[in-house]
């Protein structure tokens, strides 16, 4: 078992979907006993070369070489050539009212094998004692599980096909710090095994932690190609997003919380304002804020803290069930989940820029009007896409953020409230947000801002209020007094 | 499905309504019928029999036949067209329902002969078949009179339309026939889906001491079976087709009419160009309507006087002499 | 990139129909074949039936395709917005009734439409038995499957109880209402043929509800709300409750005007069986065509032109009509499971579906 052979050759990929160039000229080179990282912002072509490299998709030019030589899986005549590779995808594909042992079974497809699991639970600890893979009871429902769990089932699922080489999409984007930690430390190790890891992720952490080599992506093309050990953070966000990036604590903001903005106009004001569900569960109990002019109000809660319908509240896209909720306009929302409550994804970027305001539109929908809004808001906030008919879905997540951005502010509204607008977003999208915010502020707008990390709230907001358990609570601009209020210790 | 029975009984009583009989200038070479059934003939019932008097007349006759299974109101005029400019001798379509589109279609096709079972519409090509039920009624009537041993017998019918009351009058008639004092008690379920219900009407009877019950209520009829199941020493008299086997030793006979033999019959007059654009009524006297006694039951309770008494009636009736309950003043004595 | 796009809206929505279509004909053939009846003979005899004259195509297969049509606008339109109507088979029955009703106890008003009349009693028919269920589902939370659903047992056995009784025919003995007055009745549109003008009312109510699909900020919403409930409210601001309740009252006042034009222009009288479950197969007609109005004309004629075929080659084949209500069956289920089995023809050929992520933003 040759432990550094080249596992897998791309040379000169080229692949276009219509008239759009996914990754051009792109040469790969992924040795046995390596975990390579490819590396690169959203969009930038990872997904489309790995499906390449997986032979998922053909190139449209270059080639993909799977030398013969010596590797644990050659070894193996029976899987040799077929499953060479296995994929496990960023999405999972368990079924969650099954067991391990039965999702296992339907990995193996064969409509006509009979289902044994007692021999499956024989297999999958035969694979924890090659690999140090830990896997849950078979006989457990995977719906029961942990995600990183549900996670080292699908790899499970991807290593019983006895792979040469595997690839993992964006393997940690779901799992916790530590579960992350956890599963590149088993990479490594099963890397060393004298197996080959092709690992995607948008993270440069990750990179530097855990890569043997590093190929970073950029508009579909290499940017760098390099060891581990031959580079370093700078190098790595210089070839990811080609300038410098700035996430440094906003100056101005400093600056308005010294001032204070009291005596600014009062744009949204929710007045003792409370919310009960349909079915009686309070969110929100007795919340009084006033959000002005001029100022970022950052709101921090654990999950289920009443955050989010204190921040439809303040839009206006719930009505209070007791007190008042006063707002001048319409009120400009981003919510966190995109494809759920600001777009959708089936419709073109044109229908979804008619989406703001439609309950109030009137007759005929002009398209050569909306395609000029559309294209000149798209440009105004760099959103990158063929054209304005192409659906929501496919833009990539930044893309998306940037497009709703655009949208919700297109018409110079007087208040915006977004809510973690910078989630699931690489370093250079969730920076081109946070200037929008800004520059919202500084023209006078007033923006009620959720996040769920610390550090941008401080970053960017003027005042901080925690929700806890249905409560607003106004704390000091300090990391220790928010992480005191949310955790209800205060 | 035997309630649209009901209907074809009753057209015999409409039929005076329409005027026009003439006769109709139907080719007698190369007869070709076609028939529209407004179910599946696999029903074993109204659609069922229709299908097996289009085969007797196939295969009796050499015609060609044709058939088609309709499913709306509005399918049935673009079959009746296609068959009318297909040259059809004789197109029938099987169901009251079928007749207001064969008044409209047939005077486009005056050389095809149309005809509807139990309408009452009729036109010079256009015909409708009727079934003189009430005949074979006043038969039973006259078994019942004379088996019962409580001297109450009665009848279930299901709702309380023009051809079923004929028919029960008739029975009453053949009862008082040949036993003037005895009681008939009528009633009507009013419905003929719902078995519990008839049961509950017959057990209802059989308490007022009625010993036999003349059933016509289609579904509902079979709750009537059920209760002469459970009170031995009852008895009940079926309708449409022969039910006699539904109970063994408590069916005393059924009152049947026979659809294939009446189709038989109208393609023969279609043939030798004798059809009229009439009501077409068929009765005992042509055999297809007839009483089938349940003969071990029947011989052990009616002596045989009266059996003798029945035989002369049926071959009066036969030869057309003996005019029963159609004589309007006993319809018109109904209570 | 418009001319690809109009090439992929084909490839999405035509080419699916012809394909079933293709595929129909041929598993026809292999039916009729089987069941031991000249394949080749039935298959001509069915074709003249639907098109082999003038007659043919206009009294037999627009004919049936007429009710199919508004039907499956009604279906369209609610499953665009995501209400999922089962009920046109109800509404089409109520507005049958209330057509009956309409041209048999209404007076007739000179200067005005007889047949308008009654269609529009139809329309308010279907829209109040649709309405029900928009009451039930806003205040009750009552699913609209389940409701419109149970309607539609509700309507059948209202049409048997009104033919026995309110509106029967005056001799009283056929489950049957009398024919509405020749004022009321929708006229036919050529001298000699069955076709009544709700066919050609059916495309211009085609032709507006694809206008406002597509092009007006009704339709707009209605889209939007079927796709993105969530986004429509969160984004849109859209009350998708009254949408939705408004939606479904369109519905059924369409499948009202199919049962009063079935009644004022084809039978005249009332019946029971006056629908061998239209409301139903117009589910399929919608979804063939993809929910598309000018789409489902074409796949209601489509589908009139199978009835039509289907007595064809029952009365010149003997083909029996159990073997043509199969196929109908089979073309139903073929056409439901259509997106399945392409999606999965795109799982396992995955170089004709791109990853989403990397198409748009790479340009």
């Amino acid at each position: 078992m040759s432990a550094h052979g080249p596992a897998l050759e791309l040379a000169g990929i080229t692949k276009r979907f219509g008239d759009t160039t996914a990754v051009e000229g792109v040469d790969l080179r992924v040795n046995f006993g390596a975990v390579h990282v490819l590396l690169g912002e959203n969009g930038a072509g990872k997904t489309t070369l790995l499906r390449i490299a997986a032979g998922l998709l053909p190139p449209d030019e270059g080639r993909v070489v799977i030398p013969l030589t010596s590797s644990a899986a050659a070894a193996q005549p029976s899987t040799a050539g077929a499953t060479r590779i296995s994929l496990v995808h960023q999405h999972f594909s368990a079924v969650p009212a099954l067991t391990v042992a039965e999702n296992v079974a339907l990995g193996r497809g064969g409509l006509l094998s009979r289902f044994n699991p007692g021999a499956i639970a024989d297999e999958l600890a035969a694979l924890h004692r090659e690999t140090g893979l830990v896997l849950p009871p078979p006989n457990t429902r995977v719906a029961d599980l942990e995600v990183a769990e549900q996670q080292r089932v699908e790899i499970a699922k991807a290593l019983l096909k006895r792979p040469g080489i595997l690839m993992l999409d964006e393997p940690t984007s779901t799992l916790s710090p530590d579960a992350g930690r956890d599963l590149y430390r088993w990479l490594g190790e099963y890397a060393a095994g004298g197996h080959a890891v092709v690992v995607v992720t948008h993270r440069i952490s990750d990179a530097l932690a855990f890569g043997t080599d590093v190929t970073v992506l950029r508009h579909g093309r290499v940017a760098l190609r390099a060891p581990r050990s031959a580079t370093n953070e700078r190098e790595l966000l210089d070839a990811m997003f080609g300038a410098e990036l700035e996430f440094a604590p906003d100056p101005a903001s400093a600056d308005a919380a010294a001032e204070g903005t009291d005596g600014r106009p009062v744009v949204i004001a929710l007045r003792g304002a409370g919310y009960r569900d349909d079915r009686g569960v309070e969110h929100v109990a007795n919340a009084t804020l006033d959000i002005r002019a001029g100022e970022i109000v950052g709101v921090a809660g654990i999950d289920r803290s009443g955050h989010s319908a204190l921040l439809r509240l303040a839009a206006g896209r719930i009505r209070p069930t007791s007190g008042s909720v006063v707002r001048g306009s319409t009120v400009a929302f981003v919510p966190e989940d995109r494809l759920r409550d600001a777009l959708i994804g089936e419709l073109s970027l044109e229908e979804n820029f008619l989406l703001r305001g439609s309950a109030e539109r009137r007759g005929w929908v002009s398209s050569a009007e909306g395609r000029a809004k559309t294209a000149a808001a798209m440009s105004a906030y760099a959103v990158r896409a063929t054209d304005t008919l192409v659906p929501a879905a496919e833009l990539s997540g930044g893309n998306q953020q940037r497009f709703v951005l655009s949208r919700e502010l297109a018409d110079q509204p007087r208040a915006l409230v977004a809510e973690h607008p910078t989630r699931g977003l690489d370093a250079r999208s969730g920076g081109f947000v946070r200037q929008a915010l800004r520059s919202m502020r500084e023209r006078g707008g007033a923006v009620l801002l959720y996040s769920a990390d610390i550090d941008e709230l401080l970053a960017m907001a003027d005042r901080i209020v925690v929700c806890h358990r249905g409560r607003v609570i106004a704390v000091s601009r300090d990391r220790a007094a928010i992480a005191r209020a949310m955790a209800g210790t205060a | 499905m035997f309630r649209r029975l009901l209907l074809a009984t009753w057209a015999a009583a409409l039929g005076a309504c329409s005027g026009d009989s003439s006769k109709s200038s139907v080719a007698t070479d190369g007869l070709r019928v076609a028939l529209l059934t407004p179910g599946p003939i696999s029903d074993q019932a109204w659609n069922g029999s229709a299908y097996a008097g289009l085969t007797r007349v196939r295969d009796s006759l050499g015609a060609q036949v044709s058939h088609v299974q309709v499913r709306t109101p509005a399918d049935f005029e673009e079959n009746f067209r296609q068959y009318g400019s297909a040259g059809y001798s004789l197109i029938i379509g099987h169901g009251f329902e079928f007749q207001d589109v064969a008044a409209r279609v047939a005077p486009s096709y005056p050389k095809s002969f149309y005809v509807t079972t139990g309408g009452s519409t009729t036109g010079p090509n256009l015909g409708t078949l009727s079934f003189s039920f009430d005949e074979p009624s006043f038969l039973a009537g006259m078994i019942a009179g004379a088996a019962t041993r409580t001297g109450v017998i009665g009848s279930v019918g299901g709702t309380d339309l023009p051809p079923v009351h004929k028919s029960f009058d008739a029975f009453r008639e053949g009862a008082q026939f040949v036993r003037p004092d005895i009681r008939v008690i009528t009633t009507f379920i009013g419905n003929w889906d719902d078995a519990g219900a008839g049961k509950e009407q017959a057990l209802a009877l059989m308490g007022r001491r009625a010993d036999i019950i003349f059933q016509n209520a289609d579904a509902a009829g079979l709750g009537v079976f059920q209760a002469v199941r459970e009170r031995p020493g009852t008895l009940v008299i079926g309708a449409n087709a022969n039910q006699n086997a539904l109970v063994p030793g408590g069916v005393l006979g059924s009152v049947v009419i026979d659809i294939p033999h009446a189709f038989l019959l109208l393609a023969r007059r279609v043939k030798d160009g004798t059809a009229k654009g009439e009501v077409i009524s068929f009765s005992t006297t042509d055999d297809v309507v007839r009483w089938e006694p349940s003969d071990p039951i029947v011989k052990a309770r009616v002596p045989a006087a009266v059996l003798a008494r029945v035989d002369s009636v049926q071959r009066a009736m036969r030869q057309g002499t003996f005019t029963a309950s159609t004589s309007p003043t006993v319809v018109g004595a109904r209570p | 990139m418009r001319l690809l796009g109009a090439a992929r809206y084909f490839a999405r929505t035509t080419l699916p129909a012809v394909a079933v279509g293709a595929g129909l004909i041929g598993i026809l053939g292999v039916v009729i074949a089987l069941a031991g009846h000249d394949a080749g003979d039935a298959l001509i005899s069915g074709a003249q039936a639907a098109f082999g004259s003038s007659d043919a195509l206009i009294s037999a297969t627009l004919k049936r395709a007429t009710p199919l049509m508004w039907l499956g606008l009604a279906v369209a339109v609610a499953f665009r917005a995501g209400v999922l109507n089962i009920g046109a088979e109800g509404q089409f029955l109520v507005g049958a009734v209330c057509a009956s009703a309409a041209g048999l106890y209404l007076p007739e008003l000179p200067g005005v439409g007889g047949p308008l009349i009654v269609l529009a009693a139809g329309a308010l028919g279907g829209m109040a038995w649709a309405g029900s269920a928009g009451w039930l589902l806003r205040r009750h939370g009552v699913n609209e499957v389940v409701s419109t659903l149970l309607l539609n047992l509700l309507a059948s056995q209202l049409v048997g109880y009104l033919v026995r009784g309110p509106l029967q025919e005056p001799s009283r003995t056929y489950p049957q209402s009398s024919a509405v007055p020749e004022y009321f009745r929708v006229p036919l549109l050529l001298d000699g043929y069955r076709l009544h003008a709700g066919f050609l009312l059916a495309i211009l109510a085609a032709g507006i509800i694809a206008l406002l699909t597509y092009r007006h900020a009704i339709g707009f919403r209605w889209r939007v709300v079927g796709l993105g409930p969530l986004a429509a409210e969160s984004a849109g601001l859209i009350d998708v409750g009254a949408t939705r309740v408004r939606v479904l009252l369109l519905s059924g006042a369409f499948a009202g005007i199919a049962g009063a034009g079935e009644l004022a222009g084809v039978t005249y009288s009332l019946f029971e069986g006056l629908s061998p479950g239209y409301g139903y197969t117009a589910i399929a007609v919608a979804l063939i065509a993809r929910l598309h109005p000018i789409g489902l004309l074409a796949s209601a004629i489509a589908f009139g032109a199978l009835g039509a075929a289907g007595d064809g080659m029952q009365r010149n084949s003997g083909v029996p009509a159990d073997l043509t209500v199969v196929v109908s069956a089979g073309a139903i289920l073929a056409v439901l499971a259509y997106p399945y089995v392409r999606a999965r023809w795109a799982v396992m050929n995955p170089a004709t579906d791109p990853p989403a992520t990397d198409r748009a933003a790479n340009a």
